[in-house]
């Protein structure tokens, strides 16, 4: 079952991390063969997997045993995060959705999908939000879902289920950035508690 | 708090406090007008403006902020900023039960509530291995067809109402009421029901509100008829909307856009036929698609839509099947409440379930077509009764992506047209 083309044109394997519940053919892509992978399935396959359905991530560190200076992963996992990519191909196929997951360490730079389908630009911005992952080659990468100037990175397994300063408004979190970045609206308007009491 | 400001008759709304609004430097995104000025390599227009429409305007149904750059009247630019309503859905669902996220599930699309619990108890379903029974899967499908009536309504109701025809609003939403009144009567809830369950639904249709679904359904086509006399060949909806907001076929692939907003770009795409799930393969049924993907083309590809989804609602009711609606397999599926009172292994299998359900350790990706495309859910299983991860692919947090694309060469009122038929809920959006 999968997609043999992918394992003879590029030696891919299928993943064996977790179990796939789904039937949909899994594949694990090195960092720097997933940009042909993707290009492939969407420009050379026949018939072309037209739509990316989602990419999102997973962490993989173990939260239980890490200590500020050890990072220690779970079972079988080769890098901290997953990359996971689905593609929806629309045409009368026998696998609609293909998986494709990619191991990430952190800091490590995934390149960027957005030359081939323009809908993932929002998709690696969230990623990048969500999970502190770097794509390189995308045209503006910033904060999608939490504000301009926030600190962290909530789905990261570490970052605590209330928030690092739950207190903190939205408004606030993006002032403190504009000040940082000086469009001259700072001085007006302090991102304190008591200056948004006086405005 | 915000102020306004009036020029040339036109009023300006500038969301930051404190800022004196006549100073120019402070209007804006500087150095995006500068840009667009060497483009365009015109000193006519140096006068640039950057416009900021919402969070809080009433056209972005919710608090979707686009931040538009205008020469005059013409938008050359339009940015969407989301993440207003972002309340950390993917994050509470790492440190919750299966059973306790399902409520917020209703929170994300919640114009059509149950369609999110199905996709999210299919998911789980998929990833513990069962199927639940015939009737629960019937039952599942006729709430999802009245949720996909109910969203569209409110679609033709609320853009009719920005453009400026305010009777149809009152129209589309006297039927929506119908359905409020047996989605309440069947889940005990107008909003946020929370009625399905993983491994069936909350509890059976009783006789009365299945001759209640048969009334509506031989009474809504003609509605449908009446929703058309009044728009389609209405000469103001037809100026709003015909050639405005064009979004190629080419375009609509590229951006992963899905539902009726790819539809209506002319690719024939339905989830329901592609994937079916919860028995749809049994139903008889079209997917209407748009030929030059305009604001029109999205709008009669949804009225078609609530036309055929009264198709398969009338099929589904001439063959409910009959039996239980709960599956039977006590590992994950919570056993009925009469049962758990009068058993005690069931009150055993009830606190086992509730407090160490081991969901499998694996991975699944299951979607839905949902009334605003297609919505998924990318489940990671941990053998424990909390999900390592749960992702949500929500169809108008990509959909929302065309807004650049489409808004910019017309004017203000198209941009409200084309938000209107791109149809999306800022709840399902920032999740």
């Amino acid at each position: 079952m999968g997609l043999t083309v992918l394992e003879e044109r590029f030696g891919l394997s299928p993943a064996g991390y977790l179990p796939c519940a789904d039937g949909r053919p899994t594949y694990e892509v090195g960092v720097d063969q997933l940009h042909d992978v993707l290009a492939f399935l969407h420009d050379e396959h026949e018939p072309p997997f037209e739509q990316v359905s989602n990419i999102t991530a997973t962490d993989e560190i173990d939260i239980s045993e890490t200590e500020p200076e050890r990072e220690v992963l779970r079972k079988n996992a080769k890098k901290r995060f997953r990359l996971v990519y689905h593609l929806r191909n629309l045409h009368e196929v026998e696998h609609r959705v293909v998986r494709l997951v990619t191991w990430l360490a952190d800091g490590e730079i995934a390149p960027s999908a957005t030359d081939l389908w323009r809908g993932t630009n929002w998709m690696e911005r969230e990623v990048y939000d969500m999970f502190g992952i770097l794509f390189s080659g995308h045209p503006d990468l910033k904060r999608i879902l939490m504000p301009d100037g926030y600190e962290g990175h909530p789905l990261r397994k570490e970052f605590p289920l209330r928030g690092l300063s739950p207190d903190r408004l939205y408004r606030q979190w993006h002032l403190a950035h504009k000040d940082v970045s000086g469009d001259g609206l700072s001085h007006h308007a302090p991102a304190t508690a008591e200056g948004e009491e006086q405005s | 708090m915000s102020e306004t400001v009036t020029t040339h008759q036109k009023t300006i709304t500038i969301g930051e406090q404190g800022v004196s609004p006549l100073r120019r430097e402070l209007l804006g995104n500087n150095a995006r007008i500068e840009e667009l000025n060497l483009e365009l390599g015109n000193e006519l227009h140096e006068d640039l403006m950057t416009l900021n429409m919402g969070p809080q305007h009433p056209a972005t149904h919710g608090v979707l902020r686009v931040v538009l750059t205008m020469d005059g009247e013409v938008i050359l630019d339009a940015e969407p900023v989301v993440g207003y309503l972002h309340r950390g859905k993917e994050k509470m669902a790492e440190h919750l039960t299966y059973f306790q996220y399902i409520p917020h599930t209703d929170r994300l699309d919640y114009l059509a509530p149950q369609i999110n619990n199905v996709a999210y108890c299919l998911t789980v379903e998929k990833l513990c291995g069962f199927e639940v029974p015939p009737r629960a899967a019937a039952i599942r499908l006729i709430l999802m067809e009245m949720m996909r009536i109910m969203s569209h309504l409110i679609y033709v109701g609320t853009t009719a109402l920005d453009i400026g025809a305010a009777t149809i609003f009152f129209h589309s939403f006297r039927e929506r009421e119908d359905l409020y009144d047996l989605v309440d009567k069947i889940t005990g809830q107008r909003m946020n029901n929370a009625y399905i369950r993983i491994g069936g639904v909350g509890n059976d249709i009783d006789a009365d509100t299945l001759a209640g679904i048969r009334k509506f359904v031989d009474a809504f086509p003609e509605r449908v008829d009446e929703y058309e006399r009044l728009l389609t060949n209405n000469r103001i909806w037809w100026n709003r909307n015909r050639d405005v907001g064009i979004l190629s076929r080419e375009d609509a692939l590229s951006l992963n856009v899905t539902g009726p907003v790819l539809r209506g770009s002319g690719v024939e795409h339905d989830l329901r036929r592609a994937e079916p799930y919860s028995g749809y393969e049994n139903y008889d049924f079209e997917v209407p698609v748009g030929t030059t993907g305009d604001c029109f083309d999205r709008y009669l590809v949804r009225l078609e839509e609530m036309r055929q989804s009264t198709r398969i609602l009338s099929q589904a009711l001439d063959k409910l099947p009959a039996g239980e609606v709960y599956a039977e397999d006590r590992r994950f599926v919570l056993p009925p409440k009469e049962k758990v009172f009068s058993s005690m292994e069931e009150l055993i299998y009830q606190f086992k379930v509730v407090t160490e359900m081991a969901v499998p350790r694996g991975e699944v990706y299951h979607a839905v077509e949902a009334a605003k495309g297609e919505l998924g859910f990318y489940l990671v299983g941990d053998n424990g009764p909390l999900a390592h991860r749960l992702h949500i692919r929500s169809p108008s947090f990509i959909n929302i992506q065309a807004i650049p694309l489409l808004a910019p060469g017309g004017f203000i009122s198209d941009l409200v047209a084309i938000i209107g038929s791109l149809d999306f809920v800022m709840g399902e959006c920032d999740r």
